[in-house]
């Protein structure tokens, strides 16, 4: 099953496109702006670099987050005109999956995902051996300040990865480091194909969401009172 | 452009337009038909913060697009291979819109094969006369909206003159800031119209910034901020309907001396340049407003001259000026590629307007 996949929430730009565990292109480039603009050309170059056409992919997948607002926003509005425009499925990954997909032992060992929230805190979210979410955590991960992971229990001997370990790390949380910061697009195709062999859907093509809107409405709708 | 009306070519180009607080896809065709067009405004979602909030615009747009395009595209009975070329929005606006507008045209434009076309917002709006009433170049344009003021000469595709624009505010958001204090809801606009008819517009003496003054800039800061302090004048506890319908009166009576002064120079300026003024185009969402057109009406009739005002449907923001803009960039031979940059400003007479390249 060929998939196309890409991710560009994160200080990369990611695209690939794989069939099966193989990865027949790539593309993978630090980015920390302009994925509005580098996206679709990286998308054609990496199929034209496969000899494949973009019908010829079973599935688009993409990232939902967390990750960067606007680079969410890049990710999904793409691969939903693809997936519109190709007539194919879109099957949304989550980030934290994503990144515990590419540590390579996601389901042996217990993985501890942890990625810079660029808004000086860390998306940290932990999976046991067995591939699901440590006991005791929450479904959509923890967004804490760096210094604020002291009273968490952790899953016995897990590996941490993302570009938020150094900061967890640094607070002597006990975790074992496997020196892997980046999310390869490969990585988000590998979590899609097994989604759709399990007969999922994945998750729906929409940003993940872990606050409501930063926006205060004004008392009595902003009326003012005569004096 | 012309061998290709000659030859009766019919062409069709998807719209998108995803720049403020409106999620609209349309489908137009070169004989001017509106083939299909929807639209979901965002009112309900912004009304308790009294305006448009950009990160509710942001995630609302990203929500509502692709069901909006399935529902056009079926509503035009159009598949994709009918389509000439696929145009979006591409600034100046909200720029967490902008993006998801852009981005999913493009993506669409990579799937069919089909050119995309980056489409300046203001530029949908200058040429939004074209579709409904097939002005002829060059005219004279007026933008009044929520986010623009300004007047420009519009003497071809790609070839605008700015004459003047606000130094300050828009003047939509000034009637969304005076219906604020009053307690009008949002948006502002219809409120203040409708409660403008039964006052007195004489009562409260406001101020017209830049009267006398020469050129076609304007300036709306000080009238918002007389606007705050008539009401923070009022009797306490006496502010009453009458109050309320006395105020907007005497506002949009400011506004409307504001406009038809500054319209007047500009179509001095204008018959200079072109030799004649016949006509004066009003577009934007302000020009909805009846007060204010009639008073525009009036102002162009004195100086020899038409005024020309698509339907209101046209006027606010829609994607069908959109899908007409970028018809008439595209039978002019302009094409974008696909690394084109959504940008939250895109001034419509700057170098910058070169972003197309002709093919």
């Amino acid at each position: 099953m060929i998939i196309l996949a890409f991710d560009t929430a994160g200080p990369a730009l990611s695209v690939a496109v794989v069939d099966g565990r193989r990865v027949l292109s790539g593309l993978h480039c630090p980015l920390v702006r302009g994925h509005a603009e580098l996206l679709l050309p990286a998308v054609a170059g990496v199929l034209q670099a496969a000899k494949l056409r973009l019908q010829d992919c079973a599935a688009i997948a993409t990232t939902v987050g967390p990750g960067s607002f606007t680079g969410l926003r890049t990710g999904l509005a793409a691969a939903q005109g693809l997936s519109l425009g190709a007539d194919k499925p879109l099957v949304g990954v989550s980030r934290f999956e994503a990144f515990a997909e590419a540590s390579g032992e996601f389901g042996q060992a217990a993985i501890v995902v942890a990625m810079d929230s660029k808004a000086r805190s860390l998306y940290v979210q932990a999976f046991g051996p067995d591939g699901t979410i440590a006991d005791g955590w929450p479904a959509e991960g923890l967004n804490r300040a760096a210094d604020g992971f002291g009273d968490i229990r952790w899953p016995q001997n897990a590996q941490v990865i993302g570009n938020g370990a150094p900061a967890l790390l640094a607070h002597d949380i006990p975790l074992l480091d496997t020196g892997r910061r980046q999310l390869p697009a490969a990585a988000v195709a590998a979590c899609a194909r097994l989604a759709l062999a399990a007969g999922h859907k994945g998750l729906p093509a929409q940003p993940l969401y872990l606050a409501p809107p930063r926006a205060i409405a004004p008392k009595d709708g902003g009326r003012l009172r005569a004096r | 452009m012309a061998v290709l009306k000659d030859l009766n070519v019919s062409q069709i180009v998807l719209g998108i337009e995803t720049s403020c607080d409106e999620t609209a896809v349309a489908c137009v065709h070169s004989d001017r038909t509106i083939l299909a067009q929807t639209i979901h405004s965002q009112l309900d979602e912004h009304a308790a913060f009294g305006g448009v909030v950009p990160e509710i615009a942001a995630r609302a747009h990203l929500q509502r697009l692709r069901p909006l395009l399935e529902k056009t595209l079926a509503d035009a009975a159009i598949r994709p291979e009918g389509l000439s070329a696929i145009a979006a929005t591409t600034g100046p606006g909200l720029i967490g819109g902008v993006i998801v507008g852009a981005t999913m045209a493009k993506a669409l434009a990579f799937a069919w094969d089909k050119p995309f076309i980056a489409v300046n917002h203001l530029e949908g709006h200058a040429l939004s006369a074209r579709l409904s009433d097939d002005v002829a170049f060059p005219y004279l344009l007026l933008l009044v909206s929520g986010g623009h003021c300004q007047l420009l000469a519009v003497a071809g595709v790609g070839d605008y003159r700015v004459y003047g624009t606000t130094l300050d505010d828009a003047l939509g958001e000034a009637f969304d800031k005076t219906a604020r204090v009053m307690g009008l809801g949002y948006p502002g606009g219809p409120a203040v119209e409708r409660l403008a008819l039964g006052g007195d517009s004489t009562r409260f003496a406001l101020p017209r910034p830049l009267s006398g003054r020469a050129g076609c800039d304007f300036s709306f800061a000080g009238l918002k901020t007389a606007v705050r302090q008539a009401v923070e004048r009022l009797p306490a506890g006496a502010a009453d309907d009458q109050d309320a319908a006395d105020l907007c009166a005497s506002f949009q009576a400011a506004c409307g001396d504001i406009l038809a002064e500054r319209c007047g120079h500009a179509m001095e300026r204008f018959a200079h340049e072109f030799g004649t003024c016949e006509r004066l185009v009003v577009a934007g969402g302000v020009a909805a407003n009846q007060a204010l057109r009639g008073r525009l009406r009036d102002t162009a009739e004195a100086f020899g001259a038409d005024l020309i005002a698509p339907p209101p449907a046209l006027c606010t923001d829609n994607a069908a000026m959109i899908a007409w803009a970028g018809l008439e960039r595209f039978q002019a031979g302009q094409r974008d590629s696909l690394d084109v940059s959504p940008r939250p400003r895109w001034p419509l007479d700057g170098a910058d307007m070169r972003l197309v390249t002709p093919v």
